[in-house]
């Protein structure tokens, strides 16, 4: 069987080896990280990402979470079916979204995290996304 | 017993220690692309003893932790701790917020130390290390230097 990270070669080269099914989008594939009830969506394999993106990833995430509270452990997911409980927020870091991602909401929308690690503007119109959300969750 | 910088002649007695401490010990070679690259590093020596070491290096906000070791002879005296603390004072006064580590999954003595000063477990990166067969790596943070 191939791996996450054939299917991401494949992808590169144009050959889809996994197709959209139209009828049931919570199949289609994902280079997901669920942190807690913290999504994040990547626009490659999670153990594909460089040292850097991935520091940048935790960082982001840190500053997400309540002070002082964890987030737990993180957790690979390949598809939306692997999703049990609704995500209280999803961060894409890639243009590639599934149909059926809107529906769980809130969405934060920013630049792929190689792009964003050298990017100061785009660190900050992400910075000021999270603290849209995290204000709008407080008040509600 | 004093906590300096090493230096280029500490290296022979550091590849010593690491050889006799790690099943996968840096090469010689390590230590010193370690140091030429202006890598910060410690090391706790009694008098002319090193008794352990740790490699870190600092870029921006982010510290990260290359290799701490402890001599086998001296293990479980508190000199680990001594020197981590070490690490992450230096790593504040050099201007990180956070330092990161990995460490191999199976190393759960290590892992309880980290987490005994406060790291946090937040990746797993697989494959990671090399090996037959490859072993994940756990990524670990300590924020709030």
């Amino acid at each position: 069987m191939f791996d996450t990270k054939s299917s991401f070669i494949l992808s590169k080269l144009g050959i889809q080896r996994f197709q959209s099914q139209i009828n049931n989008s919570n199949s289609e594939v994902i280079f997901g990280v669920l942190w807690g009830d913290i999504l994040t969506l990547l626009d490659k394999s999670f153990n594909e990402l460089e040292e850097n993106e991935l520091k940048l990833l935790i960082k982001i995430l840190k500053s997400i979470v309540e002070d002082g509270s964890e987030y737990p452990f993180s957790k690979e997911i390949n598809n939306l079916s692997e999703i049990k409980k609704k995500p209280k927020l999803i961060i894409s870091f890639t243009s590639l979204k599934p149909n059926l991602i809107k529906k769980y909401s809130p969405l934060i929308e920013s630049k792929p995290l190689s792009v964003l690690e050298n990017s100061l503007e785009d660190k900050k119109t992400l910075w000021s996304k999270i603290k849209e959300h995290k204000n709008g969750s407080s008040a509600g | 017993m004093d906590l300096q910088l090493a230096s280029f002649g500490d290296l022979e007695k550091i590849s010593t220690i690491e050889k006799e401490t790690n099943e996968y010990p840096w090469t010689p070679n390590n230590f010193k692309s370690s140091l030429d690259a202006g890598n910060s590093s410690i090391v706790l020596k009694d008098n002319k003893n090193i008794l352990g070491y740790a490699f870190f290096s600092v870029i921006g906000t982010d510290s990260h932790l290359l290799n701490i070791t402890v001599s086998k002879n001296y293990q479980g005296k508190g000199y680990g701790k001594k020197i981590l603390k070490k690490v992450l004072f230096q790593s504040k006064v050099l201007g990180a917020s956070i330092v990161f580590l990995e460490v191999r999954v199976s190393n759960h003595k290590a892992i309880n130390f980290y987490e005994k000063f406060g790291f946090k477990r937040d990746a797993i990166r697989y494959n990671y290390y090399d090996g037959n067969p490859k072993e994940d790596a756990l990524l670990m943070s300590k924020q709030g230097l």
